[in-house]
């Protein structure tokens, strides 16, 4: 066995691992900060496919920004971690059914695709990627990188307009 | 052109309500429906005189042929449109309207980018220029049922870019571009190794899913009553005009250059998604006693009769495309009128929306000319034959039947029917109802409201042109 296949392994497993608590907990906080081991086995993932970029810029803007103001929110909102995550459904039913309706569609869907499909594989190239991806998005993705810069400033006017008094 | 044109004006008018707090919204509203009717001349140029793109050294991912330029001018329509009706709406609230053009025009953009897109990185960040200015304008109101739509909006709207996304990623993994006019050339490389085939269909199929959601087509359907009742009422003039043709414009490019490699294989979930929604939007507008929501189940209606026209798609590109751009020409056209209609009834000192049906009652007796407007739109939502409503909905029934879907235009013909009685309800209140009902003046007891009433005598001349001259307008799509 393959020592990258197993350190793949390892990583999902903690991956999946941590997800179910994120999702399942009944404590806020201890979802908060199952959510770091997501980001890091990701992380991890992303290393063993050689995108180191991607790698950093998710150790940096996931678990370094996202995940630190998602713990000040749940530490600064009073008695979140009481909060029982319970809602009145009109059909307690309906969760589950469409969930799991989701889940098969998708699921199969993408179980059929990837079994009737040869996979060719390619050895992974350990490098800086860096660069390559700045000539891309200066070059071949200029457009759609400078049209991101305007949704950017439509982010900060949206989220003006919305959460601003009305000065009468 | 017409793009730079909507950004400057979006940027300018930014610029100015920053620096200068005073800036008269008469001023703003001008500069912007400036801009707008540059983005109609500079289309209208482009559509008669096809200019080469001049090579800028890098690709600009963009096709300027005539379903963009036609799809601009629609776009700027509905933009006109929103933005005039919404000029007194604003004021009266005391909202700042200088960010709410702002939005618009930004909307605008996404919308336009989405529109002329040939990449689908570009067409995915146009949607979300366009979605996200969405989100914003759907709370411009800061009422609850306001909030609650813009919040609904943003969740699921942010769920269904994610699997638009994914849908997008397995396009990559299946044809190894992002571009969607090449996909042809790529076919024979694709029928060689049919089992990329399979991945190819599960990203059109997360592809379908990601529009289906913007076009608020079943079974995507769930958030769209609540979100354009909830939202202010120009906002949602907006949303079932501009943001749904943007939507089936860039669905449009996407589906028909998926057709080679797909062939058939669309065909049968179009037919399914469009007999379900307009199914399903023409039964539950049935049970609606208020107007907006009303008009926003039949906005779902609206979507699958146009859903018709993916259906027979892939046997005639150009049919499916001319029924398609004539259809929401007219429906943003009658649309916006009903719903600038809704506009104006208010009472004095009353700021929230009267848009329930008991509100119409004896307004054929208390003002004439805008009940028989606002009848006019309805019949011609309901497709009456003098009204663009009936020469949009036949042109698509009979390329269906052309195409050999006589079953589907029965279904949908039936469909139009169901639709008769709703939009026959508030004519019948309005001409007929009691005067008993709780006293409500509308507008036209105050003061006459000029840039609503403008707006729809301009949509009223719109649809009757449309219903009396169709030709004229059919023969300029199919330049």
């Amino acid at each position: 066995m393959d020592i990258s296949l197993a350190i793949f392994f390892v990583i999902s497993a903690v991956t999946l691992v941590a997800c179910g608590i994120v999702a399942f907990s009944k404590n806020m906080i201890y979802s908060a900060f199952a959510l770091l081991g997501v980001f890091a086995g990701v992380l991890g993932l992303y290393i063993l496919l050689s995108a180191d970029f991607v790698a950093i810029v998710q150790l940096v803007i996931y678990i370094g920004g996202i995940l630190v103001l998602i713990l000040f929110a749940v530490m600064l909102t009073t008695r979140i971690d009481m909060a029982s995550g319970e809602r009145r459904l009109v059909n307690k039913a309906m969760e589950p059914l469409a969930a799991f309706f989701g889940i098969a569609i998708l699921g199969a869907l993408i179980w059929k695709s990837f079994f009737s499909t040869h996979w060719t594989v390619s050895r992974v190239f350990y490098g800086p990627t860096t660069a390559a991806i700045g000539e891309k998005l200066l070059n071949e993705y200029l457009l759609p990188f400078e049209i991101i810069s305007l949704l950017l400033i439509l982010g900060l006017v949206g989220a003006m307009v919305l959460g601003r008094r009305e000065v009468k | 052109m017409p793009l730079i044109a909507v950004l400057g004006a979006a940027i300018i008018i930014l610029l100015l309500i920053s620096w200068w707090k005073r800036a008269s919204g008469e001023l703003l509203l001008i500069m912007a429906v400036a801009a707008l009717c540059a983005v109609v001349m500079f289309s209208w140029n482009g559509l008669l005189s096809p200019f080469t793109v001049i090579d800028v050294g890098f690709p600009l991912m963009a096709a300027f042929d005539n379903l963009s330029y036609l799809s601009f001018i629609i776009l700027a329509i509905a933009s006109f449109l929103s933005l005039v009706a919404s000029y007194n709406y604003v004021k009266e609230r005391g909202q700042n309207f200088g960010a709410y053009i702002v939005l618009i025009l930004f909307a605008l953009f996404g919308g336009m980018i989405m529109s002329c897109g040939t990449n689908l990185i570009a067409i995915f960040i146009g949607l979300e220029t366009l979605s996200l200015s969405a989100y914003a304008l759907a709370g411009y109101n800061k009422d609850l049922a306001s909030g609650e739509a813009s919040i609904k909006y943003f969740v699921l709207g942010a769920a269904a870019s994610a699997i638009l996304l994914l849908g997008i990623a397995f396009y990559f993994g299946a044809s190894g571009s992002f571009e969607i006019s090449n996909i042809r050339l790529q076919v024979m490389n694709l029928q060689a190794e049919v089992t990329n085939k399979n991945i190819f269909l599960l990203s059109a199929a997360l592809i379908i899913t990601g529009f289906g959601f913007k076009t608020a087509s079943v079974p995507f359907q769930w958030w769209a009553p609540d979100v354009y009742e909830g939202s202010p009422l120009p906002v949602t003039t907006f949303f079932a005009t501009a943001v749904k043709a943007a939507a089936f414009v860039a669905f449009y490019r996407i589906v028909s250059s998926m057709i080679p490699v797909t062939g058939d294989t669309l065909m049968q979930a179009f037919y399914v998604i469009a007999v379900l929604t307009m199914t399903f939007g023409n039964v539950c507008a049935i049970y609606q006693d208020n107007v907006k929501r009303m008009l926003a189940y039949s906005s779902i209606a609206h979507a699958g009769y146009i859903m018709i026209a993916f259906v027979f798609m892939s046997r005639d590109m150009i049919a499916a495309k001319e029924a398609m751009l004539f259809y929401l020409l007219t429906y943003t056209v009658m649309t916006a009128g009903a719903f600038a209609c809704l506009t104006m009834l208010k009472r004095k000192g009353v700021n929230h929306e009267l848009t329930d049906i008991s509100n119409l009652a004896a307004l054929g007796k208390r003002s004439p000319w805008f009940a028989f407007a606002f009848s006019v739109f309805l019949l011609s939502l309901a497709g009456f034959p003098p009204t663009a409503g009936f020469f949009a909905k036949f042109y698509i029934f009979k390329s269906a039947i052309q195409n050999g879907f006589v079953n589907l235009a029965i279904i949908a013909v039936i469909n139009s029917l169901i639709s008769v009685y709703y939009y026959m309800r508030p004519v019948v209140v309005m001409y007929f109802g009691s005067d008993q009902l709780p006293r409500v003046s509308e507008s036209t007891d105050e003061e006459f409201n000029y840039s609503t009433a403008g707006v729809i005598i301009l949509c009223m001349i719109l649809v009757l042109i449309l219903g009396l001259f169709p030709n004229a307008v059919l023969s300029m799509i199919g330049m």
